[in-house]
């Protein structure tokens, strides 16, 4: 029996011998465990990289942001040939399952939960405050997005409920709605952050600068309707950001180039794609162009608004959709560059003089009102003798400047949440056919988006919006 | 020992010894029936007495026992025999045993004859099925072993593994397929068109947790344990096969509008589109309705299957060879897809003194051209078969392919998608294993064995995207891409064991002590090229890259690593032959759970009693077999998400052409395996001298740990992260019965059935109540993977309106809303099984099989896909024409201007069938005839596979694993082979 035993033990130690310690302890290849991750420098400079890539995502930056604020306002609408998306958008048939409003729910805390993993790190070093500053503006961003698409607009009611507020991650999180209010103050306060840390210098427009952190803020106090701090903002930018409006002979060549560029021309912050990585087919450009998708086509309402010297006429091409004369969307003209692909702004310098402009004008003073709002109006239309209107029709102008400036940049139907303005889809091309509703009034449940399905079926303390 | 000798002495000294007066010596030789060739270790008893030895290695033996003595020779594997003695000189020649208590069968690491075994497990004999006309051998074991449920959903060449559940899904997120094991090597399921079925000896199915828990963390959805053929101690024999085969579609259910009604349909009927959308005049209207554009005889063909094996086996007492090598040469029914199959193998077994050495080698290559299929996409050749309108052609006048319907409905030209942009899979594979066996000579019983061996995988795939096709005017530059992809997967599993196996009077005892490592390492390279010149047709035809030009080629490059490192403990033990006992366990570590909770243990008992053996049934001779058995044990599955799951992970991304880093795993330090708990209770019976056989198994099986998607707030950036969250119970039955009904020297018929019942049920799901995803459910109470759909109330004559029921079931209503959701059925079939029937009357065999399936769903995306009145300007069902078009109309189809829903039972339809799967009529030349020829046997037959299905399921074929049919469905044919086996 003895014999036996020293056998077992004989031969097992054997089997053992010829194994490694290590067998058990392998490690993955093409991705870095946690302990190596966010911490050092590298590390975190690598995540900020990986942040900014969730922004463009097709369900943020990459489409659906910009696209819904054109196609769910009056500035573009969805040919009946069209390639059956965004329809329910659209025609305002979406309900709690709708793909794409869940889907930008969850990019956007994606983007957050990338930016938290940034700001909670430990990392310290000369950049880590810049990398940090970065990280809160994308949250600030992030946030600002979702209580406006997902909750009633502040300026109707800052007590309505807003979106959850999550800064840490914690897998067992059932977090219920902020108020609107406190969903502004935690933008406001990152905002305010971020604007201490960062610096004014970036690679290019594809990264925050502490201006871009600045000119977000003015947005922001904007759609708070906190004139005060709109026009101090604002004005901090227009002083000291040293950004500059393209020529007019200038214009198109600034829209048709798809890179970002480190000459403060206009962007101050920008999502970009490049040759390599872009979202092709699922691009916006791809939306809106003829050889792609092409779905989305200028109303002629709008078009019609631009004068015939205006230069951003010349950002639209006339063609034929379904038979149908349309105008055709060229603001981002390079799908089929293998090169290089259209970026998304995020914001632009005329947007932050078209906000100056209305700060003035809500805080009683016209003449720099007008002073901001010619600069981008005369820039735009070189033969225009500039606005010299006042009170509402002033307030008017700028709107309607605006809506001119900013469209097809997803805008439009923000500024109409914020206004509390009816969506009146009037004009929009004399043979179209659709059946789409002509006019959503303000108030209209579906002016917001439903809380998801997905969200509801997992978070028991989140409540849904009225009429979903 | 003293005392012995005392009464021997004794004995001799009184004059009475007992061996003196009438002892014989008897001497002879045992052979096999099959072969004569001779067989060692068989045990030569007297009956009635202890006297015994067993046979040398050339089958010789010699004993001394009394003059009317009779002998009894029994051998493993073998029939007993028992021969009275009549002089001095007894050759012997023993029956192969089969669907008896000494038929040796395989019970996982360890194999025991039948008797000893407490097991729930079949076993196949490949012999039986290899002529099946599939390309994969996992296939040939439908309707062969209850309480296995094999779904294989293509009918494409090379088609990956089928669908295997063995005993009910036991696992929601984590594969449910069994483990391979071919000769005591882990080996993928997924590569099986690169085996060759006909070197396959047996397959045994493990199914109860004594078997799977020696399998530990790998044991949980079954175990399906191969064995090749080996060489036979014999002259060398040689064999032939060869086999052709021709192969067609199933009857297609779903029927789209021909030219006449699509145009028709487009004219008069009203649309959101507006009425005739293209404008068609009349007199384009007459001619477009004459068109028969046919796309299924351009597409579709009768596909032709060819095969030739040749084996050699043969060896002497000390060496001992198998040698196949076959050639496999498959179209598929769709043209450009096809598998071609080299195989060659060589299996040698070698005995020195105490050692033995064993060797398997096998080698396969394939080719293997196919088309995507179950998706719903538009580039999909075999959608653009159902989409494309049926006026357009596929070819212009002029021979170019037709584009009319790219211009038109966004549809391209499917068969130009196929034809120009072939995707060829070239696998090689490899299988080999070693074995020493050595049997200590100090110590009799204890043996030591050591087994290593590896599953090596080398794939590499091409693929051409033609520039203009439409799959290439989507790729990067829009000017097609070329794509080559490389993946080598290299699997080795050694196992070394120390075994004492001993008698001693009534008990019977073996133990074994194994070490196993496991390490699994996969690398994978792709590379995808752009801007395609179409002057070579192949990767040549790649435009270098350049920022300017914007080809810039994609390269992927990835490795994977696994490892699992086992210690485990088998025991068998019996008790006068009737009282059997087998425990087992094991302990197993693994690199994919998180530190510190990396091991993990599993155990398994079973016993059995053979009842018909005890005294008091000894002599009822109706019952030639009664046992009973009865188990109880563990086992895992790992096989659930990455290879370093547990760990939070970071991967790389780039923005502004920089790296950056993105969080892609979340950290799960408490994962851990499902762990399955079967206990099962099984009868085997046997009448009237075992011609009516069958078994009976009873099974509990409980899921513990099961992996769930908790879904999580998405505000944490997550939807959601694995978790072992809950619990699923599968209850079953499983019938299995055979019948020698006629059983004459010239005429025997064999009657089989095995039926198999499956109850599934979500037992927890930690807290929650449900967990939905997709049109599944798993909410506790209820089957797993419940279909959870709106239930679709018809249509409303007033206004066309599709209506849906409420959740109360009552009320309808024309809102589509999630929350009026229901259990509406299930995906997992819970009832299913076969018959067979054999029939052979001297040398003419008929064999017929048939399988079904019932109690199943399934969801037709397929028909949803035709039916969307969004998709009126490509090709529809020709159910569209009862479309509801004015108040008064009473249809199933709505109104196109009522919301389309998909996600409502209105797509749900029934996956019950009934199939032929199987039916061979062979002839066995006379042996007379051939004897001249010096040929030892001939064989032709002539087979029909899946000739008729007896379905109700809108499509071509009810076989839809998943229960969810996305579209593009590429079904099992129906095929005809006629074959030829010739042996020398």
């Amino acid at each position: 029996m003895k014999k036996i035993v020293l056998f077992f033990v004989a031969g097992m130690t054997l089997s053992l011998a010829s194994c490694k310690k290590d067998f058990l302890d392998l490690s993955p290849y093409d991705q870095v465990p946690q302990e190596q991750a966010i911490t050092n420098e590298a590390g975190m400079a690598a995540a900020v990289n990986g942040m900014y890539a969730q922004l463009r995502s097709i369900n943020l930056y990459g489409r659906s942001l910009p696209l819904y604020g054109d196609v769910m306002a009056d500035n573009a609408f969805i040919s009946t040939t069209n390639s059956n998306r965004y329809l329910a958008e659209f025609n305002y048939t979406f309900i709690s399952t709708n793909a794409n409003s869940s889907a930008t729910w969850a990019s956007a805390y994606n983007a957050i939960l990338r930016a938290n993993n940034i700001i909670n790190s430990d990392v310290s070093s000369t950049n880590s405050n810049q990398l940090k500053g970065e990280a809160l503006t994308v949250r600030a961003l992030m946030y600002f997005n979702l209580v406006n698409w997902f909750a009633k607009p502040y300026t109707v009611d800052p007590n309505a409920d807003g979106v959850p507020i999550v800064l840490t991650y914690d897998a067992l999180l059932k977090p219920s709605r902020a108020k609107v209010s406190e969903v502004y103050a935690q933008i406001e306060a990152d905002l305010t952050s971020a604007f201490t840390l960062l610096t004014s210098t970036s690679k290019n427009s594809s990264y925050v600068t502490k201006y871009a952190a600045r000119a977000l803020q003015a947005r922001v106090a904007q759609f708070k309707g906190d004139w005060a701090t709109a026009k101090t903002a604002a004005l901090d930018v227009v002083t000291n950001g040293g950004f500059t409006l393209a020529t007019s002979a200038n214009l198109v060549a600034y829209w048709s180039n798809p890179a970002p560029v480190a000459n403060k021309l206009e962007t101050i912050y920008e999502v970009t794609s490049d040759a390599v990585n872009n979202n092709g087919s699922n691009a916006l450009s791809y939306f809106y162009d003829q050889s792609g998708y092409g779905d989305a086509i200028c109303a002629d309402d709008l078009y019609n608004k631009y004068t015939a010297t205006d230069v951003r006429r010349n950002l639209f091409i006339t063609g034929t959709r379904g038979g149908i004369t349309v105008r055709i969307v060229n603001k981002y003209p390079n799908t089929n560059s293998a090169a290089d692909k259209d970026d998304t702004k995020v914001i632009r310098y005329a947007e932050v003089l078209l906000i100056l402009a209305e700060a003035y004008q809500r805080t009683n003073d016209e003449v720099n009102a007008l002073l901001y709002l010619n600069q981008v109006a005369q820039r735009r239309d070189p033969s225009f003798a500039g606005f010299t209107s006042s009170g509402t029709q002033l307030l008017d102008d700028i709107l309607l400047e605006r809506r001119k400036e900013l469209a097809f940049e997803g805008m439009r139907y923000l500024d109409l949440q914020r206004l509390n303005s009816d969506v009146a889809r009037v004009n929009i091309n004399n043979n179209y056919v659709g059946v789409t509703p002509v006019t959503i009034v303000a108030g209209n449940f579906r002016r917001i988006f439903p809380i998801p399905q997905d969200e509801r079926d997992a978070n028991p303390n989140i409540s849904q919006n009225t009429g979903y | 020992m003293q005392i012995r000798r005392l009464l021997v002495l004794l004995l001799v000294i009184c004059g009475l010894s007992p061996q003196a007066q009438s002892q014989n010596d008897v001497s002879g030789r045992v052979t096999d029936a099959r072969d004569g060739s001779p067989l060692s270790n068989v045990s030569v008893t007297a009956k009635g007495s202890r006297t015994g030895t067993s046979t040398d290695p050339d089958g010789r033996f010699r004993i001394s026992v009394a003059a009317n003595a009779t002998l009894v020779f029994s051998s493993v594997g073998f029939n007993d025999k028992e021969v009275k003695v009549t002089g001095a000189s007894i050759n012997v020649s023993l029956e192969v045993a089969e669907k008896n208590l000494q038929e040796v069968v395989v019970t996982g690491y360890n194999t025991q004859s039948r008797r000893e075994a407490t097991a729930a497990l079949s076993k196949v004999s490949g012999e039986s099925v290899k002529f099946q006309p599939v390309a994969t051998f996992d296939q040939m074991l439908t309707g062969k072993a209850p309480g296995v449920l094999i779904q294989s959903q293509s009918g494409q060449p090379g088609a990956s593994a089928s669908n295997i559940t063995i005993r009910g899904k036991g696992s929601v997120l984590a594969s449910t397929q069994p483990l391979f094991i071919v000769d005591g090597i882990q080996v993928t399921g997924a590569d099986f068109q690169s085996i060759n079925p006909a070197d396959i000896e047996t397959y045994t199915v493990l199914k109860d947790a004594i078997a799977t828990s020696q399998y530990g963390s790998r044991g949980a959805n079954g175990v399906i344990v191969v064995t090749t053929k080996r060489g036979t101690n014999s002259k060398t024999k040689i064999n032939y096969d060869y086999q052709y085969g021709v192969g067609s579609l199933p009857e297609n259910k779903l029927l789209l509008m021909n030219s006449a009604e699509k145009i028709l349909f487009e004219r008069t009927y009203d649309h959101p589109y507006g009425m005739n959308f293209f404008g068609w005049t009349d007199e384009e209207a007459d001619s477009l309705s004459n068109v028969n554009a046919n796309w299924e005889n351009v597409m579709f063909r009768k596909a032709k299957t060819q095969q030739h094996i040749l084996s050699l086996t043969g060896g002497n007492d000390k060496t001992r060879f198998f040698i196949s090598g076959s050639v496999f040469d498959q179209e598929g029914v769709v043209i450009a897809t096809a598998l071609k199959r080299y195989t060659g193998r060589i299996n040698i077994d070698h005995t020195v003194n105490n050692l033995k050495i064993g060797l398997s080698t096998f080698v396969g290559s394939s080719k293997l051209t196919n088309t995507s299929e179950n998706d719903q996409w538009i580039g999909d050749p075999l959608n653009g078969i159902r989409w494309a309108n049926p006026y357009v052609t596929p070819y212009n006048a002029d021979g170019t392919y037709n584009n009319t319907d790219m211009l038109l409905q966004g549809q391209p030209n499917g068969l130009q998608e196929l034809l120009e942009n072939p995707r060829v899979n070239n696998q090689l594979k490899a299988v080999a294993a070693m074995s020493l066996e050595y049997k200590f000579a100090f110590l009799k019983g204890l043996s030591a064995r050591t087994n290593w061996g590896a599953d090596f995988t080398d794939n590499s795939t091409t693929r051409y995207v033609d520039k203009d096709t439409y799959f290439g005017s989507q790729q990067t530059g829009t000017d097609g891409s070329f794509s080559r992809g490389s993946l080598k997967r290299v699997r080795y599993t050694g196992t070394t064991s120390l075994s004492f196996a001993r008698q001693s009077g009534d008990h019977n005892y073996r133990i074994s002590l194994f070490n196993e490592f496991i390490k699994r390492r996969t690398t994978t390279f792709n590379y995808t090229g752009f801007g395609l010149t179409s002057v070579f047709g192949n990767g040549a035809d790649v435009t270098p890259g350049t920022p300017a030009n914007g080809f810039i080629p994609t390269v992927a490059d990835d490795q994977t690593e696994q490892s699992l490192m086992s210690y485990f403990a088998l025991a068998d033990y019996s008790f006068r032959n009737r009282y059997f006992i087998n425990a087992s366990f094991r302990r197993d570590g693994s690199s994919r759970l998180a530190e510190g909770n990396k091991w993990v243990n599993y155990a398994g008992i079973g016993a059995s009693w053979l009842i018909n053996e005890e005294a008091f049934l000894q002599n009822t001779k109706w019952l030639s077999e009664l046992r009973l058995r009865v188990s109880y044990g563990s086992a895992g599955n790992e096989e659930v998400g990455d290879s370093y799951e547990a760990r939070e992970l970071f991967t790389g991304a780039t923005y502004n052409g920089l790296g950056g880093l993105v969080l892609s795993n979340l950290e799960k330090p408490n994962l851990t395996w499902e762990v399955r708990k079967t206990f099962n209770a099984g009868i085997d019976f046997g009448f009237l001298e075992n011609r009516i056989t069958g078994t009976v198994e009873l099974y509990n099986a409980i899921t513990n740990g099961l992996y769930l998607n908790r879904q999580l707030s998405g505000t944490n950036g997550v939807n959601s992260i694995l978790t072992n969250l809950g619990k699923i119970r599968n209850q079953g039955i499983e019938l299995s019965v055979s019948a020698d009904v006629i059983k004459t020297k010239d005429l025997t018929w064999n009657v089989s059935v095995n039926h198999t019942y499956n109850k599934a049920k979500v037992m927890a799901l930690d807290g929650t109540n449900e967990n939905i995803s997709g049109t599944a459910i798993n909410r506790v109470g209820e089957r797993p993977n419940s279909i959870y759909l709106v239930r679709y109330a018809g249509v409303d004559p007033a206004n066309g309106d599709a209506l849906y029921y409420k959740a109360d079931g009552k009320t309808t209503t024309n809102v589509y809303d999630p929350n009026d959701r229901v259990i509406v059925g299930t995906y997992d079939p819970p009832q299913f099984g076969a018959f067979n029937s054999s029939l052979s009357y001297k040398g003419i065999e008929l064999g017929v099989q048939f399988n079904y399936i019932m109690g199943n769903h399934i969801f037709n995306n397929d028909r949803g896909n035709v039916e969307n009145p969004a998709y009126v300007i490509s090709n529809v069902s020709r159910e569209l024409l009862t479309e509801w078009q004015q108040p008064g109309d009473i249809t199933n189809i709505p109104s196109p201007y009522s919301n389309f829903e998909l996600g409502t039972t209105r797509f749900l339809e029934k996956g019950d069938f009934l199939r032929l799967r199987n039916v061979m009529l062979s002839y066995e030349l006379p042996t007379q005839l051939l004897e001249r020829a010096k040929i030892s046997s001939v064989r032709v037959f002539i087979q029909g596979q899946n000739l008729q299905t007896w379905h109700k399921f809108k499509g071509y074929d009810p076989e839809v694993a998943s229960g969810l049919l996305a579209g593009s469905q590429y079904p099992q044919l129906k095929t005809f082979t006629v074959g030829i086996n010739v042996g020398l």
